[in-house]
């Protein structure tokens, strides 16, 4: 098996393990780092298909962006945990139930 | 090389793991940006370079700081939490999971014949800074966006908290 087969596979249980992360627990905070988790997987996945067809240049501006979305979303989520803390005093998701509107 | 590109594979998916089953914040946040980290050098090893840069700064160092930084905000006991959440218990099936899981797609790619090229292809076309300068254009007008909008976000959440 190559070690681009490899790679690909553990991409592929790397992602899911983010998805179980998401899925599996109740706190802000630990849910984005499961999108993190997944996310890393992904930036991998571009990284890779660069080095297959030998256009890594582009690769790697697709990467850089990935980056850049990866950091405000954890940063928009961050906001969001924070606020459900200051106003339920706990980072648990379920209390975004109770939002109205 | 190749020995090189499995050991990074085997500490990103080894500390991702640690990062979601982990009770404490502050310890998910490290065993993340470990993770950050080695995919980082795998980047590196592939020949990403620049992407390699910016993932061990951004997402290592920047992102780290960041959960840190909410976790600190978050002034509750966090000694309640691993009970609160029980997320090493709600998670303790997970390597039992990725095991198989990588088992049956390391089975499923034997039994099809399915196998990547090599690579190691030639590099082709213009170097980084062209692309993303001249032929990305685009995604450079479209970062900025995000960052606009991430910082309004943000101003927007805390000035909300205050106003409360």
């Amino acid at each position: 098996m190559s070690m681009p087969t490899v790679v690909l596979i553990a991409g592929l249980v790397m992602i899911l393990a983010g998805c179980v992360g998401l899925i599996r627990t109740h706190h802000m905070l630990k849910i984005i780092i499961g999108l993190e988790v997944a996310m890393k997987a992904v930036t991998v996945f571009i990284i890779l298909g660069g080095f297959l067809n030998g256009r890594m240049a582009l690769a790697q501006a697709f990467v850089v962006t990935v980056i850049v979305v990866e950091v405000v979303t954890a940063v928009v989520l961050s906001g969001i945990a924070i606020s459900l803390y200051r106003k339920h005093g706990s980072m648990d998701i379920r209390n975004l139930r109770s939002l109205k509107g | 090389m190749i020995v090189a590109v499995y050991i990074c594979l085997g500490f990103m998916l080894a500390f991702g793991v640690i990062a979601i089953m982990s009770d404490g914040l502050i310890t998910a946040a490290i065993t993340l940006a470990v993770t950050s980290a080695a995919s980082g050098v795998l980047m590196y090893l592939l020949g990403a370079k620049w992407a390699a840069a910016f993932e061990i700064s951004v997402c290592s160092g920047l992102v780290t700081v960041i959960f840190i930084s909410a976790v600190s905000l978050s002034s509750g006991d966090k000694t309640k939490l691993p009970a609160e959440y029980q997320d090493s218990r709600r998670t303790k099936r997970l390597p039992a999971v990725l095991i198989v899981a990588g088992a049956a797609l390391m089975c499923a790619a034997a039994l099809t014949g399915f196998s990547l090229p090599a690579g190691d292809a030639a590099q082709t076309g213009l170097t980084f800074g062209e692309t993303l300068w001249e032929t990305r254009q685009a995604d450079v007008w479209g970062q900025m966006i995000a960052l606009i909008t991430g910082t309004a976000a943000i101003v927007v959440f805390f000035k909300e908290s205050e106003n409360r």
